[in-house]
């Protein structure tokens, strides 16, 4: 059996045994669904609420609901002020509310009641007033004209898919899903490639593999073991997310349906997984070789992972203008590359020539960085107790032979 | 027949910044010998050892293993014993020798019975399921010498075997190298501890900041650091002996009197005038060959206090 898998499969198993992988895999996921449930729980109770208050009482001292039309049943108006607190006071309604005379110009309504007021009743008796406003209007215009005078359709180009407000969340939710799933797994399994490695150099083991492996096997086994660690807890979570999604709400939220995924997007989102995940992995492990503290190599660590985050900042550019400089720009570098094309993807098309300079430049840099992680890994991890130069690590990286370094000897 | 060679360093060289850690050593080390790495603090010896594993490239000159580049399948007939031990401390004993069997070539099942055999042999079967870190330091001494030999090498690197273990867990150690040169496996062995060279190897190689010193078969290169001299012990007057220019006994005679020769004779000579002279007893009577202790003060220790 070749080596490199004997030791992607001990990553793959060890770290699968750890503790700290188990919890992030299964309670973590539960943990979210559960704050999603709360949350979703949270925004229907607040849209049901208007029963919640029972019946609201209205006093109207200004004439306008003199002829009421499109009153809710919920609405019940009272003669004056006294018999509509006296309502409440022996809880008949659970509020009522005030048009004073001088409604029309000021535009105030005054709200009475016992207990908080919910925003969906707010929401109700603007809809009520604006109703019967109307009404003193021409009466050829429809309420619903009045109610709702924009209905937006935004069509973007290339896609085919009208936006309505309530799928368009799904559009924003696409890329950023993708960017978080994509960045957590990134994170947890280069995080387990930079420990284990700062437990091999410390413990000395290192010396010990070195002698039976590669440094190219040994990294690419780690490497390939540890991403394929990361795929599986990917999947935990979006199995424990959805099916519980599903049994929680019988799948009924509209902006899903926004989330539609068309092949070239599911296509490149792979490819650049992938790639993104190779140049991650292989920038860490060469920063893990070089340091000895996993607090150096933590500071490090973050660095690459927040650039990779910048596209985040410009999604309201991407929108605006998806083929613009910097949207270019941003697509072409390759650290920003996965998240601005796959969140450009899910927003419209982009140019078939930016994808193909986007995923080859990506795939070169992932090739030279890995090339690079392998000198500077044969290198680095039998030194011990200090900490390389920038010249050291140049010279290491440009093959050229390094200069001063005196590893272990002098200790001995 | 000539010995296979396991090992065959030409002139090489290396160097870190400006300082010359390794300087033009060539040495040969066969199979079915214990080959002694011996020199001071930093003189070179680790880093002998790390570009005969490849982890080293030297400056100039030529390494072979077993006659050849260390390729992957070479590497797999060598067992290593660094001197800063590791072990991989969160996992199990048994898991993590297999693991590290199968890195050096072996199955899975056959890196499982091996390890079983030699946990059996060193008495730790019982903590085969015991974490790596729950044991103390000399079982872990104890497991990194198992994990060395796991694979049956053809050659073992061992660097200070014996440092941090009682006397009884040294008698272990120094049975399973015995019973590897008996199968015809190369064993070079770095230590200080000098009479653990006599005892047990067949050559040696003294370095200091790098350069050979001295090299060759142990017994030899006693001999030729040999007094011109005998050891005894016993009873008489052994100034007025023929051929005794001069006696000189050494830390209140408890290792005996120093004889030592007048030009031309020959300690059977003395002996024959010793059995001559009626007034005495000899109880001892040995060639005045130095310890590998007292060469090794010699050849290096002056050198570097300079």
């Amino acid at each position: 059996m070749n080596k490199m898998w004997l030791v992607a499969r001990r990553e793959y198993l060890f770290n699968l045994r750890r503790r700290a992988f188990l919890f992030t895999a299964f309670v973590l996921p539960l943990l979210i669904v559960g704050v999603m449930i709360l949350m979703i729980s949270w925004i229907s109770s607040r849209e049901e609420n208007e029963e919640s208050a029972g019946q609201v009482g209205y006093v109207d001292q200004s004439g306008v609901l003199a002829e009421a039309v499109s009153r809710p049943a919920y609405l019940i108006p009272y003669e004056d002020e006294e018999s509509a607190r006296q309502a409440l006071e022996e809880g008949a309604v659970g509020a009522y509310f005030v048009l004073p005379e001088d409604y029309m110009t000021s535009g105030r309504v005054r709200l009475y009641s016992t207990s908080s007021v919910p925003q969906a009743l707010h929401n109700s008796i603007e809809d009520f007033l604006i109703a019967n406003l109307g009404t003193h209007l021409d009466p050829n215009i429809p309420v619903e004209r009045i109610q709702k005078p924009v209905e937006l359709i935004a069509r973007p180009l290339d896609r085919g898919v009208d936006l309505r407000e309530d799928t368009s969340v799904g559009i924003f939710m696409m890329p950023v899903v993708f960017a978080i799933v994509f960045a957590m797994s990134v994170q947890l399994s280069g995080g387990y490639l930079v420990a284990g490695m700062i437990e091999e150099k410390s413990n000395r083991i290192m010396e010990l593999l070195v002698t039976s492996v590669t440094p190219i096997q040994l990294l690419a086994g780690k490497i390939i073991g540890l991403g394929a660690l990361g795929l599986t807890q990917l999947l935990i979570w979006l199995g424990v997310v959805g099916l519980s999604l599903q049994a929680g709400r019988g799948g009924s939220i509209e902006w899903l349906s926004g989330l539609s995924i068309t092949p070239t997007l599911a296509v490149m989102a792979v490819i650049y997984f992938l790639l993104s995940y190779f140049l991650t992995a292989s920038l860490l492990a060469g920063i893990g070789a070089s340091f000895e503290t996993e607090q150096e190599n933590r500071t490090i660590s973050s660095i690459v992972s927040l650039v990779q985050f910048i596209p985040y900042f410009f999604i309201v550019v991407f929108l605006a203008r998806p083929n613009g400089l910097l949207a270019v720009i941003l697509t072409l570098f390759p650290l920003t590359a996965p998240v601005s094309a796959i969140m450009r993807l899910a927003l419209g098309s982009v140019p078939a020539w930016q994808l193909a300079v986007s995923v080859g430049l990506l795939a070169l840099t992932t090739i030279g960085a890995i090339i690079m992680a392998a000198r500077v890994f044969r290198w680095a991890m039998l030194m011990y107790g200090k900490r390389p130069s920038l010249r050291e690590l140049l010279a290491v990286i440009r093959q050229s032979p390094p200069v001063n370094i005196t590893p272990q000897e002098q200790t001995l | 027949m000539t010995p296979s060679v396991a090992i065959t360093a030409e002139h090489i060289t290396k160097n870190y910044g400006n300082l010359r850690a390794v300087d033009d050593l060539s040495f040969e080390v066969y199979s079915g010998e214990v080959f002694a790495l011996l020199g001071p603090n930093g003189s070179g010896k680790t880093t002998t050892i790390r570009i005969i594993l490849d982890i080293l490239k030297p400056d100039s000159g030529r390494i072979a293993v077993f006659g050849g580049p260390l390729t992957e399948a070479a590497k797999d007939r060598i067992g290593y014993l660094p001197e800063e031990r590791g072990l991989y401390r969160g996992v199990q004993v048994l898991d993590m020798m297999i693991y590290l069997g199968t890195l050096k070539g072996l199955s899975p099942s056959q890196a499982r019975r091996r390890s079983l055999e030699l946990l059996d042999k060193l008495e730790l079967s019982e903590y085969a399921k015991n974490k790596v870190s729950e044991l103390s330091k000399g079982m872990q001494q104890k497991i990194q010498f198992a994990v060395t030999v796991l694979h049956q090498p053809d050659l073992i690197i061992v660097d200070e075997p014996f440092s941090g273990l009682d006397p009884v867990n040294t008698l272990t150690i120094k049975e399973l190298l015995t019973e590897h040169r008996e199968r015809g496996g190369a064993i070079v062995m770095s230590t200080h501890q000098m009479h653990q060279v006599e005892e047990m190897a067949d050559r040696l190689l003294m370095i200091s900041r790098g350069q050979q010193k001295l090299y060759g078969p142990v017994d030899e290169v006693r001999k030729q650091y040999a007094l011109h001299a005998v050891v005894v012990e016993g009873e008489g007057n052994w100034s007025t002996l023929p051929g005794v220019e001069r006696v000189e006994i050494e830390e209140n005679g408890r290792r005996g009197v120093t004889l030592f020769l007048k030009p031309g004779v020959t300690p059977d000579d003395l002996l024959a005038a010793m059995a001559a002279a009626p007034d005495i007893r000899l109880r001892r009577f040995e060639l005045a060959v130095p310890s590998l202790n007292d060469i090794f003060i010699q050849v290096v220790g002056r050198q570097n206090n300079e």
